[in-house]
């Protein structure tokens, strides 16, 4: 396999984005990252496009192949790719393996999803449809709901307090509040949204234990990549990022099937991979972004990456490990918590915020100082197909 | 108690792992044949939670409350539970039943239904 560079890097801000349709969504966000790659006109030579909804909540399908023609790129080849909530990373692992293999010298990954325009009892059905369809769906758990019985026992196990869990959320929504790409761009008032009178009512339960600013927002937002020989990227002479390492495994679909349901095993067998093919340590990631659809997972995920020991990465939060700033920081770009998680954009969403911070293009109030190293974790399903990047700066 | 359930796990003849729902391929051992058994004995549970933003077919329903029980046989299985998040503790025996669970597109759907 040949080494891969990301060269280009766009998206739009994530929000209730009720003015655009899932194509203009996923267009604007392609042309962002082409631009950036220098690549206006020139475009790639393949379209890797990560969806999750479109069949099911826009009644559209084989959108690839409308997009390569809203974009001009044709004759290019065009693919969909569907894996859940790790259709991002899916569709750029695609990429990845498509540059890699030497077939293709240059690729554009989209990743969009537009979940407004439903009730939100039917997009809380779609999103439970992958779910398993008898041991699960038909009881009404949703995501969410998963994700309640699993911070239940990993609370019980590990004595972990919801004060760990609202120092994810406010230490996310802080972050959220300086990114202007982010869905919610407000910091949290702990004080208003966790202790006042009115706390019960500003932050209701949603899923025992789990309440309302545990979980992340159902938003639209697309977002988008370039992909190349590093021949090409180096023809820039700019500072570029390279795949350093790539993992992803599975795991059973359901988490009563799992012998211990706390272990994430695909998540910590996903980083294992990336690490090793990297030659990298978890000590010499410089700034990463894992999927926190819920407080609790962003603890969870940072244990089994590697960053903290398994039952230490609350108080890790607490302690101001994962802040900007911190011994690793953790969702810099707000995460999925304020950020958001339109569920195809988000794997790609995660590696363009690591983009633009290997090449130190952000604000300083959120640039991770002299980044050289970062790492994502996206997920599918309840930890049941997890890939992970890591990425590497390199300055000509 | 257990006659009345109507949800099946599968044992695989070869190591003995109780899979629940059915894999085609024992997830320990890979091997192919299993004996089809019934959830027996005391049902423990394992977790639970109560949630509040449902999806289509509840609509009667503010809170649906869901839990995890493990049967002495080893069957862990997801159901609803008929009670209060407040009457419930992790570890406390739980009795089990077969019963309407959802409507769906004109259907009623049946499953497991758990009570302290």
């Amino acid at each position: 396999m040949r080494p891969v560079a990301i060269i280009g890097a766009g998206m739009i801000p994530f929000g209730k984005l009720a003015d655009q349709s899932l194509m203009q969504m996923l267009a604007r966000a392609a042309l962002a990252a082409l631009d950036d790659a220098g690549r206006s006109e020139s475009g790639a030579d393949a379209l890797f496009v990560a969806n999750v909804g479109g069949g099911i909540l826009q009644h559209r399908t084989a959108i690839a192949s409308s997009l390569a023609d809203l974009l001009a790129l044709l004759p290019a080849a065009a693919e969909l790719v569907e894996n859940g909530p790790a259709s991002g990373a899916s569709a750029a692992k695609a990429g990845l393996l498509a540059v890699a293999s030497g077939y293709y010298d240059s690729v554009l990954v989209v990743g969009g999803e537009k979940m407004h325009g439903s009730p939100t009892a039917q997009i809380t059905d779609f999103i439970a449809s992958m779910t398993h369809p008898h041991a699960e769906y038909p009881y009404g758990v949703t995501m969410t709901g998963m994700g309640g019985m699993y911070a239940r026992l990993y609370m019980e196990k590990y004595n972990l307090s919801p004060t760990h869990l609202q120092a994810v959320s406010v230490k996310n929504h802080a972050m959220g509040a300086l990114n202007p790409y982010a869905h919610f761009q407000l910091p949290i008032d702990p004080e208003r949204i966790f202790d006042g009178p009115f706390a019960e009512i500003n932050n209701p339960v949603l899923a025992d234990p789990l309440r309302l600013y545990d979980l992340c927002p159902i938003s639209d937002g697309a977002a988008a990549l370039v992909l190349s020989t590093v021949e090409i990227a180096e023809s820039l002479k700019k500072p570029y990022v390279l795949v350093s390492g790539f993992g992803q495994a599975t795991d059973t679909h359901t988490l009563v099937q799992r012998d211990d349901p706390l272990d994430l095993k695909a998540v910590r067998l996903a980083a294992r991979a990336a690490f090793d093919m990297a030659r990298l340590s978890p000590a010499d990631v410089d700034v990463a972004e894992l999927h926190d659809a819920f407080t609790i997972l962003e603890i969870a995920i940072s244990e089994e990456v590697g960053f903290f020991e398994k039952g230490a990465g609350g108080d890790a939060v607490l302690d101001g490990k994962t802040c900007l700033g911190g011994q690793i920081p953790i969702n810099i770009s707000g995460g999925l918590k304020a950020r958001g998680h339109p569920l195809g954009a988000t794997g790609v969403a995660q590696l363009v915020e690591i983009v633009w911070q290997l090449r130190h293009e952000l604000p300083p109030e959120r640039q991770v100082e002299n980044a050289q190293i970062g790492l994502t974790v996206n997920f599918g399903g309840f930890a049941n197909n997890v890939l992970c990047f890591i990425l590497k700066r390199v300055a000509p | 108690m257990s006659e009345e359930i109507k949800l099946i796990a599968y044992r695989c003849r070869n190591c003995g792992r109780v899979h629940y729902p059915r894999c085609e391929r024992c997830l320990t051992c890979k091997k192919r044949e299993f004996d089809e058994i019934r959830p027996q004995g005391k049902a423990t549970l394992l977790t639970f939670t109560a949630v509040y933003s449902l999806p289509v077919g509840f609509e009667d329903q503010q809170m649906l409350c869901l839990g995890v029980v493990e049967f002495e046989n080893q069957v862990r299985a997801l159901g609803q539970i008929s009670a209060a998040p407040s009457a419930l503790k992790e570890g406390m025996a739980l009795t089990a039943s077969w019963g309407a669970i959802r409507r769906r597109e004109g259907q009623t759907l049946y499953g497991l239904i758990l009570a302290p």
